[in-house]
């Protein structure tokens, strides 16, 4: 059969594929069969050498009906909830390492800062600028209205922006740069972690421990641990590159990627919701103290519990 | 620069070839994207400032999502294309041929922060032209390939031989003396026949003739374009 007579045949039948594909309104249960028969059609054109351009149309034809085949059709809301309800818990506790090794970054100056600060006051000028330290100081004047950042009425939806803004972008920052063999994660998490460490050490040594810490408790569990997760996800980035092992780098990277998504993804969610606690919640003052300490206690608790214990009892996900 | 050609095997063993779009191609996509997000973030100041703070805050949830979103979201659910890489025709799939999905998405546009530096994309153009495959640092850990697109290809017409002006009598069964790689020579140049200019059709059939001259037929386009029809087996 030679190519024009072929064409005849078929023309109709191609037309009618091109015409639902474009539509986008396939029939699900002609794909398998059509796919199949288009194949074969590709093949006879080929091994007759018919001319290239019915030879790329064909291809152009199987290349869409082979993306709409292995497309994954499952419910996205339900494979949301079964990555973040078993991924995310079982990733993170399969490679806890990156983790240690980012919190150890990221808690180590965050927590022993502060200590010394308190027997050596004079440290936090070091750290701190004398503008930063002004700033703070009446930020967290326990004579304020609202705490944190200076509010005027209706300032809230503002605040929230930004630290969706900044918050987010520096994690994510912190995740990417990990590329570098894990160098700038782990600049980002240390940084950070003496930066907190510094604006806490001064603020207790200058005797305003109930109002910093009234304002960050609310938040202090998802924003801490974002930041944290963010760098564990950009460490294992950067093992790759550094170690890629039996692969090849370029391999060892696209694994990586794959076992860091679940990790900055939950970082991702993380940083939105401690916005969204900081900027409605963290800064009112109409609440007793204790509240306030209760409320980022639970907080703690539940993503202890979420990460520690959650899908455990689930196996390959 | 040649175009680069991927071959995917789906699973039924049909091999199937990408071409793998070059830097000016997204390049001229990226442009187009960055003008077109600069847009929506002047739109969105022009809107939103009179709002004051509240105004203020959506502003940077915009200049957030316009960063770091814009191109996950159309890349997952516009077919892997952002406006700019549509006017080019160009798409982000899978290495594999399939669509990019959320999780490969969002890896290779946050890992654009690592493509951007120092300046301009250094390491991402670096990196794209150094790959056999085109891919930026992004693409690589995100397992996906930037290709041009194909769906504007269509069947072509039939050709159409003006059969009053072939005067001379080719005997059919010359078309057998010709070698596969020769008979494609001839239906290519029918093909693109309607679309080339008068002096053009002349110039490239020149380079047919010597084909023609050795079973001493006259070097005429529209011989070429019978010994064609007759290779299809058009009537």
């Amino acid at each position: 059969m030679k190519q024009t007579e072929f064409v005849q045949v078929n023309r109709g039948y191609w037309q009618g594929i091109e015409d639902a594909l474009n539509r986008l309104r396939y029939s699900e249960s002609n794909l398998p069969e059509q796919y199949q028969l288009l194949s074969h059609h590709l093949a006879i054109a080929r091994s007759r050498q018919y001319s290239d351009s019915l030879i790329q149309y064909l291809e152009s034809l199987i290349l869409k009906q082979h993306q709409l085949l292995y497309a994954n059709k499952s419910n996205i809301t339900e494979r949301a909830w079964l990555f973040f309800r078993i991924t995310v818990p079982q990733s993170f506790r399969n490679q806890y390492q990156y983790s240690v090794i980012a919190s150890l970054l990221f808690f180590l100056p965050l927590i022993i800062l502060p200590l010394i600060i308190f027997y050596q006051n004079s440290i936090s000028d070091y750290i701190l600028s004398a503008d930063t330290m002004e700033s703070i100081k009446s930020m967290y004047n326990p004579d304020n209205k609202s705490l944190g950042r200076e509010r005027v009425d209706d300032s809230d939806w503002m605040m929230f922006g930004y630290y969706v803004y900044n918050n987010t972008g520096i994690g994510f920052r912190t995740f990417a740069t990990g590329f570098f063999i894990g160098l700038g994660s782990a600049f980002f998490l240390l940084y950070n972690g003496i930066y907190i460490g510094a604006v806490m050490g001064y603020l207790v040594s200058i005797g305003y421990s109930e109002s910093f810490f009234s304002f960050v408790a609310g938040h202090s569990a998802f924003e801490l641990t974002a930041i944290m997760l963010s760098g564990a996800a950009g460490l294992i980035l950067g093992n790759a590159i550094l170690k890629p092992g039996f692969h090849s780098r370029k391999h060892a990277i696209k694994k990586a990627a794959k076992n860091a998504l679940p990790l900055i993804t939950a970082a991702m969610i993380l940083f939105f919701l401690a916005a969204i606690i900081e900027a409605f919640w963290s800064s009112r003052t109409d609440f007793p103290v204790f509240v306030k300490y209760l409320v980022g206690i639970l907080l703690w608790g539940a993503l202890f519990y979420y990460f520690v214990f959650s899908g455990r009892h689930y196996r390959g996900s | 620069m040649e175009t680069i050609t991927h071959f995917i095997e789906t699973p039924e063993g049909v091999k199937l070839p990408l071409k793998i779009a070059g830097i000016w191609s997204r390049g001229a996509a990226w442009l187009i994207d960055f003008l077109i997000r600069g847009l929506i973030y002047i739109m969105s100041v022009i809107v939103l400032s009179s709002a004051e703070l509240f105004g203020t805050g959506l502003i940077l949830l915009v200049i957030f999502i316009l960063e770091w979103f814009y191109p996950v979201l159309y890349e997952v659910l516009r077919d892997g294309m952002t406006p700019g890489k549509k006017a080019l025709n160009i798409q982000v799939l899978q290495s594999n041929g399939t669509a990019v999905d959320w999780g490969s998405s969002l890896i290779r546009n946050l890992l654009r922060t690592v493509d951007i530096l120092p300046l301009f994309y250094g390491v991402g153009l670096f990196s794209i032209l150094i790959t056999d495959k085109n891919q930026r640092i992004g693409d690589f850990a995100a397992d996906t390939i930037v290709t041009y697109g194909t769906d504007k290809s269509t069947l072509m017409k039939p050709i159409s031989v003006p059969v009053q002006d072939v005067k001379q009598i080719i005997p059919l069964s010359l078309t057998d003396n010709f070698t596969n790689e020769e008979k494609n020579a001839f239906i290519s140049y029918s093909e693109r026949y309607d679309e080339l200019s008068k002096d053009r059709r002349v110039e490239l059939a020149e380079i047919i003739y010597p084909l023609l001259t050795k079973f001493e037929i006259a070097g005429t386009p529209e011989n070429i374009l019978y010994i064609a029809a007759s290779i299809l087996g058009n009537e």
